[in-house]
């Protein structure tokens, strides 16, 4: 149904877009996720060419859309869009919205517009609101009005813009509802959302978008469950992370000391949980240093949203050596400290040195 | 008995100032210019005002950079002064009815104002709306038609309104060129009855009162344009 060839995009300097490729088939429901200002929009927006992209083609039924010479608002008619922010037509009534499509652009006649839009106005649950201004709608009616007003021009192909981002919270399951219902019905749909547990639902695909492109694409489970690769992971778990080097043994520390408590009441961490990570940084800082290293270690400070773990890595590029099984007699209290701390702690050796690993105890309790 | 004397006075004023020497003639023809100055130029101006904000808005430096200057040339000269241009120096070798150069000067100059008019109309819709049209299938030309127009006409009107009243006062310069408007009409009336509360006064009513007329006409399209009516008249038409 679409056929995305090697599609790239700028604006201005920065590469949006760069050398995309994929392709939809008929009936499919590919959502596609992705962190803000990776491109999800304007990827969509390339699809019906409200954005023109440098190079690339888009086929859509076998037409390329982004041909010089193509007949644009022709293709345009195989797909409908719906907005993030509904752009109905204020000046004109719920049904006329639906029927100025069909009436001014398929030469349909009104009578028969008017049947159909009925139809479709009682199909998203608004039936009786046919004759009200869009103004006097609430947001999740605007918008299943705007899904309605998209079918009622008999689309191949559905593109949804971030279609609940708009909205209340509580609003959100209507037009969900709705977009479902269309699923089922087999329309080919392509969904940029953040709704992931609904992109887990409702489609065939996912691709999660970053670096410009179609990262990770994959059938919802293995991306929702088991993403295969770094960004990804750290998109589904939702994990923020903080990362400071230490160049030298006599790096700045209160430095670092006020960057981490940003960090932790940016994500509301108890006190006793930021005093934890500092005080294990300090440890195993101390552990490297008096063992004698010189050369700079990588501190990272993860919390996953989705688990609620907070994990501390340490990476050095030192001769490999676990310190931590063979340290010495004076060290066991600091050793016995520090294990107080932690649910865990790991060594194993990276491909550049030594990666130490430690799960915080949760919430510092 | 001073109702009396009143009453007397200004029917001797009438008798002066508009039924002697047939004076109301004169006063007809007077109106009866400035009605057509000023109809003749907010119909001109308003088109050619039209078009002067489609370059401005064209997005490409060819017709925007002539429209800005033209917008910008036109409102930094005073009336007067450019309708003395256009008579002495413009139309100066053209034998033209001084009524058609005022006509002229009075659209070139509405068309500026119009324009800056209708652009910040058609720029206050959002473009969203622009879009849900293109996406839908229109053309940019049908986009503009059934979608972005309609909803700036809204929005131009009020203050379209004021810019015609003041296109009509701004007529009474015509003097200038030689041409017998209202205002000259007055004048004239006052230097043969050396009465000049009188003729100044039913020329400010009668300015008055064209200024009222075209002002409750655009109020009216406006009231009929409003969303809420016309989606009124459609229901109830099909009921």
């Amino acid at each position: 149904m679409i056929e995305i060839q090697n599609l790239s995009m700028r604006f201005g300097n920065e590469r949006v877009l760069e050398n995309v490729s994929a392709s939809i088939q008929e009936g499919e429901v590919v959502s596609v996720i992705g962190p803000s200002g990776v491109g999800k929009s304007t990827f969509l927006r390339c699809i019906n060419r409200l954005e023109t992209p440098q190079s690339g083609h888009i086929f859509i039924g076998g037409e390329d859309i982004l041909d010089p010479g193509a007949d644009v608002p022709r293709i345009r008619r195989k797909t409908g869009m719906v907005f993030q922010s509904f752009n109905l037509f204020s000046h004109l009534t719920v049904l006329d919205n639906l029927t100025i499509g069909p009436v001014r652009i398929l030469n349909e006649a009104r009578e028969e517009a008017e049947a159909r839009s009925h139809v479709l106005l009682r199909m998203v649950g608004l039936g009786e609101k046919a004759l009200s201004l869009p103004c006097e709608l609430s947001g999740g009616q605007k918008q299943r009005v705007a899904i309605a007003r998209c079918l009622s021009m008999r689309p191949k192909v559905m593109l949804f813009d971030e279609p609940t981002s708009a909205l209340d919270p509580t609003m959100v399951s209507e037009v969900l509802a709705v977009i479902r219902r269309l699923t089922r019905e087999g329309m080919t749909m392509v969904i940029v959302t953040h709704e992931l547990n609904f992109a887990r639902d409702v489609s065939k695909r996912i691709f999660y978008m970053d670096e410009g492109g179609i990262y990770e694409s994959g059938p919802p489970e293995q991306i929702m469950s088991a993403p295969q690769r770094e960004r990804t992971r750290v998109f589904i778990n939702r994990l923020r992370s903080f990362r400071y080097h230490i160049e030298h043994r006599d790096f700045d520390v209160f430095e670092m000391n006020a960057d981490i408590e940003t960090f932790c009441e940016k994500h509301f961490f108890s006190r006793t949980l930021l005093q934890h990570i500092q005080l294990a940084i300090e440890k195993i800082v101390a552990f490297y240093y008096q063992r004698g290293d010189s050369g700079a270690i990588t501190v990272t400070l993860s919390y996953s949203e989705t688990e609620g773990t907070v994990q501390l890595q340490f990476e050095d590029q030192e001769a490999p050596g676990d310190f931590l099984t063979d340290a010495e007699v004076g060290d066991e209290s600091a050793m016995t400290l520090l294990k107080g701390l932690v649910r865990d702690i790991v060594w194993q050796p990276s491909p550049k040195g030594n990666r130490i690993t430690m799960t915080l105890n949760e919430s510092g309790s | 008995m001073d109702q009396v004397v009143l009453f007397r006075n200004l029917a001797e004023s009438i008798d002066a100032n508009v039924l002697q020497e047939q004076r109301y003639l004169l006063l007809l023809d007077g109106l009866k210019t400035t009605i057509v100055i000023s109809i003749g130029a907010i119909a001109l101006g308003s088109v050619l005002g039209g078009l002067i904000c489609r370059m401005r808005m064209a997005g490409r430096s060819g017709l925007v950079v002539p429209a800005k200057a033209y917008i910008g040339i036109i409102r930094g000269i005073p009336l007067p002064v450019m309708l003395l241009l256009a008579y002495y120096v413009v139309f100066a070798s053209v034998n033209i009815s001084p009524v058609w150069v005022a006509i002229a000067t009075f659209a070139a100059t509405f068309a500026a104002y119009a324009a800056e008019i209708y652009r910040a109309g058609i720029e206050s819709i959002d473009p969203g709306q622009r879009e849900a049209g293109l996406a839908l299938g229109f053309t940019r030309v049908q986009t503009f038609t059934h979608i972005i127009a309609p909803q700036a006409v809204c929005r131009i009107l009020p203050v379209y309104k004021g810019e015609v009243i003041n296109l009509v006062k701004m007529t009474s310069v015509v003097g200038f060129i030689a041409v017998q408007d209202l205002t000259r009409t007055a004048d004239i009336i006052r230097s043969r009855t050396f009465d000049a509360f009188f003729p100044l006064v039913m020329v400010a009513g009668l300015y008055f009162m064209i200024s009222w007329l075209l002002l409750m006409a655009l109020t009216g399209l406006e009231n009929r344009l409003q969303p809420r009516r016309l989606s009124r008249q459609r229901s109830s038409g099909h009921d």
